[in-house]
């Protein structure tokens, strides 16, 4: 099944179709390049043109946040605009492969950004060194086709919650603990928001991770992003995704929306 | 009395000792299948409910993929067989 492509920040970027047409056909080279994804179903070098046009925020660079990163970058989405607060710290380092002992000290933005213009030259890489706060989503989230959460905390991301909401862009919601994961997709109006589905925040702890796990779960993240960027298969709405690797199996719930949430219901906010 | 399956998910785990799947015997709704949980092991009730005694926010009970929620919460009654999912919201990045 195909879904409509988010046009709105497409069309922003490029009011003549003609124009961007040109502009951002991919090259020879970008073909060879992304040779065995063009042959996925469905993708074409259609989708990898979609693809190159994208821009989405990738809030957190840490966990999930680095393989997020890493296999946009070379699927070749040609915007990413990655948003931390923090510097890379020794015990980072058991789960973010973005960054080495080298970079210990450094702003995770800058060491990332580094990183991801290496593992892709042809896509334009805004590291961005800014908390996540009602006050910078706005401008954080300007201009992007999706918000993919890799946020640590349930504070930010229902920001980035709310921001998806007034944008009228997906977010991506995934969270881990340990061996275990769950994500769901957010399409504002018409899937239930984060709110609806966790009314409150957790209590903030020091959680146990496992690298393995930020892996599997950014990698869900990432191909769902792809996904909806190209217009191919089945999103993950209406639905959490819950990932046990002490049992290693999937399951999964459903998710309703919440018809008093006082986020996304037609009352909220008035 | 109804025998069922309760599945326990990240922090909770510290309750039960790591323990994913329990199974229990409860006679109506899931406010029984949270006392009998509380029996088993001790603190899980204000894991799982507040002070007023409503689900926490942060919490999510399902019935056969259903949240409780949506409807009947604590009043939801199960019926043999049913698999019930208590699932703490992950917060890690
Ligand atoms: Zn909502």
């Amino acid at each position: 099944m195909r879904h409509e492509f988010p046009g709105r920040a497409w069309e922003r970027r490029n009011p003549e179709p003609l124009n961007c047409y040109y502009i951002d056909m991919i090259t020879r080279k970008e073909r060879e390049k992304y040779d065995r994804q063009i042959r996925i179903d469905g993708l074409g070098t259609e989708g990898q043109e979609k693809l190159k046009q994208a821009r989405v925020l990738i809030a957190g660079v840490g966990g999930r946040g680095s393989p997020l990163a890493v296999y946009l970058a070379i699927a070749g989405v040609g915007n990413l605009r990655i948003v931390d607060n923090d510097e890379v710290s020794l015990s980072n380092l058991n789960r973010q492969p973005l960054y080495g002992a080298e970079d210990i000290g450094r702003k995770k933005t800058e060491a990332a950004e580094l990183r991801l213009q290496k593992l892709n030259p042809d896509i334009k890489v805004e590291a961005v060194f800014e908390t996540i706060t009602e006050e910078t989503v706005s401008q954080l989230a300007d201009g992007c086709d999706l918000i993919l959460d890799a946020v640590d905390n349930f504070p930010a991301r229902y920001v980035l919650n709310n921001a998806a909401i007034k944008k009228g862009v997906p977010f991506l919601y995934g969270g881990i603990y340990g061996l275990e994961g769950t994500m769901t997709t957010i399409i504002p109006r018409k899937t239930a928001c984060l709110r609806c589905i966790f009314p409150d925040p957790p209590p903030s702890e020091i959680f146990p991770v496992l690298g393995s796990t930020a892996g599997i779960l950014g990698c869900i993240q990432a191909m769902e992003a792809i996904k909806y960027i190209v217009g191919i298969g089945d999103l993950m709405t209406n639905r959490l995704l819950i990932f046990d690797g002490f049992s290693m199996k999937f399951r999964e719930v459903r998710v309703e929306s919440d018809p008093q949430c006082p986020d996304c219901s037609p009352s909220a906010g008035s | 009395m109804n025998s069922i399956v309760v599945r326990i998910s990240g922090s909770l785990r510290k309750l039960t000792r790591g323990k994913t799947e329990i199974e229990l015997t409860v006679a109506g709704n899931i406010a029984d299948c949270v006392i009998k949980l509380e029996e088993q092991f001790p603190g899980m009730r204000e894991k799982i409910c507040d002070e007023e005694g409503e689900i926490r926010g942060a919490v999510n009970i399902y019935v056969n993929g259903d949240n409780v929620r949506s409807l009947q919460g604590l009043a939801t009654t199960l019926k043999a067989e049913d698999e019930v999912d208590i699932l703490p919201a992950f917060a890690a990045a």
